[in-house]
């Protein structure tokens, strides 16, 4: 989406984020997950290669405890699914949202998600190949397809405003934040935007392995260390976050004061992009969209996939955006892994990182190459001024998005 | 089979629309829960026949039953198909 065409209703009616609800590999909740990545608290774990001894993947992100989910919903739901609906009943909590009250055309579900329901899909094709089609559930045709959680939440919460499902890989959560902006920028909306994902079964490993890009690495403190010499790829994980978007007058009207204004969005496409031109173009689309200039960014949330060749064209990237001023730059996912719909805990961590004015720790394991020119910030959480951050997000094969979020006239505060 | 033992009955339910508890399941029947109330819906019934067929070996059309449907008629209707099949 470029600046010019961004709507004047998104001009007259800014969206902001009254919501946020957290599932995520070092915290199920939103509180304990912003906690942990204060403090630097990892959520990469050792596998359980029972499951999968013939698979490289040998550590991830897994989230031990999301939570109760209901038991109707559970037997005809992928995992995947059961993470959204604990993040979105904390987020519409959280935006102080009974949706019951609302308009059904009022509401509307927009989520990302990269893998749909694999660790159903697998369950249901391992029963065809070993029992006939009779041993595949009625469920199947419902739990594995993308939009699936997009449905299941839409039924849940009576939303049948305009919905649907992006699928961009680790991007698709600022894309899915960009439509949510348009539409509550067209009609008067509210949006359970964001995303979950839950893709670490066999089947959903091949899918990930086969891109060459996910480390094999068996330490869980050293498997992931995006921009560092030590790199060996990226860990992938599990979980996400839900995020509340409406008009600004809208949560003000419940008394709920938001998190972040969402102030630009950019998407762009590079497949083969070796030099982050893709990058470039969608953080100075971003930067436009906000009326903002490079130097008003206080902070940056890397996209830091560990793929060396990725982490070097996103510092020559910044580096040519931001010349010799880069701002920090924040990593949590290092902690925790790339959750492919993962850039909505990004999100999720730039509005806490707003709304507290501190920058999270990326983990002490984490060095920087000092080619990349980069400050990553790997200590404790440090207090810092934060007007606007820039969240970046580069999905497999060569989806790029970069959002910018706001500090709002009259902020959240913890 | 001459007739559907209830904790199979039961155990069928629950794959269907997950966990519930003796005392909940017990209740159900003793106050004639329409299906509906436990939470079905039109898969959900779907899957329900399906394991009946297969379980039971009893085959009734998901349309020719509704959600309004108590688990007590449906059990009833199960065992008299049970039934006629036996006396054939």
């Amino acid at each position: 989406m470029s600046a010019a065409l961004v709507s004047d209703g998104v001009r007259r009616h800014p969206s902001v984020i009254s919501g946020i609800g957290v599932v995520a590999p070092n915290g199920v909740g939103r509180e304990r997950f912003w906690s942990a990545c204060l403090r630097g608290e990892h959520g990469i774990r050792t596998l359980d290669r029972s499951l999968s001894p013939r698979y490289p993947l040998k550590v991830a992100g897994l989230v031990a405890d999301a939570g109760p989910v209901p038991a109707r919903l559970a037997v005809q739901t992928d995992r995947w699914t059961h993470l959204a609906f604990v993040a979105c009943e904390e987020a519409l909590a959280d935006a102080g949202l009974q949706t019951d009250e609302l308009d059904p055309a009022r509401l509307s579900v927009i989520l990302a998600t990269a893998s749909g329901g694999t660790e159903f899909g697998q369950r249901e094709m391992q029963g065809l190949y070993t029992g006939g089609p009779r041993r595949v559930t009625v469920w199947q045709s419902i739990a594995w397809f993308y939009a699936a959680s997009t449905g299941q939440l839409s039924i849940r919460h009576g939303a049948k405003g305009p919905s649907s499902a992006i699928a961009a890989e680790q991007a698709g959560a600022i894309q899915a934040l960009g439509e949510a902006r348009r539409q509550v920028g067209r009609a008067d909306l509210v949006v359970i935007s964001g995303g979950t994902d839950a893709s670490l079964c066999p089947y959903g490993q091949v899918a990930q392995v086969s891109s060459g890009r996910i480390s094999t690495a068996a330490d869980p403190l050293s498997a992931f260390l995006p921009f560092d010499e030590r790199s060996t790829g990226a860990v992938p994980g599990e979980g996400g976050a839900i995020l509340v978007v409406e008009r600004d007058a809208g949560a003000r009207d419940r008394r709920v004061r938001p998190y972040a204004t969402v102030a630009g969005i950019c998407h762009t496409y590079g497949a083969t992009d070796p030099c982050g031109r893709s990058l470039v173009e969608a953080m100075r689309g971003a930067l436009a969209d906000a009326a903002l200039r490079p130097e008003d960014i206080d902070i940056i949330f890397a996209d830091g996939s560990g793929v060396r060749n990725d982490d070097d064209a996103e510092a020559t990237a910044l580096a040519e955006v931001f010349a010799d001023r880069i701002p920090t730059v924040a990593l949590p996912k290092a902690l925790f892994g790339r959750l492919y719909a993962g850039s909505a805990t990004d999100l999720a961590a730039a509005a806490l990182a707003i709304r507290d004015q501190q920058i999270p720790s990326a983990g002490q394991q984490l060095r920087p190459r000092p080619s990349t020119r980069l400050t990553v910030h790997t200590g404790p959480a440090r207090p810092c001024r934060i007007e606007a951050v820039m969240v970046l997000a580069r999905g497999y094969p060569g989806f790029t998005s970069v959002a910018i979020l706001t500090r709002p006239s009259e902020a959240r505060t913890s | 089979m001459s007739e559907l033992p209830i904790t199979t009955y039961k155990s069928i339910v629950i794959d269907c629309v997950g966990q519930i508890d003796d005392a909940d399941f017990e209740n159900a029947i003793a106050k004639r829960f329409r299906l509906s109330d436990l939470g079905f819906d039109s898969l959900a019934l779907m899957a329900l026949t399906t394991q009946l067929h297969d379980v039971v070996g009893v085959f009734i059309e998901p349309d020719d039953i509704s959600l309004r449907i108590t688990l007590t008629d449906l059990l009833a209707q199960v065992n008299g198909e049970l039934a006629k099949a036996g006396a054939t």
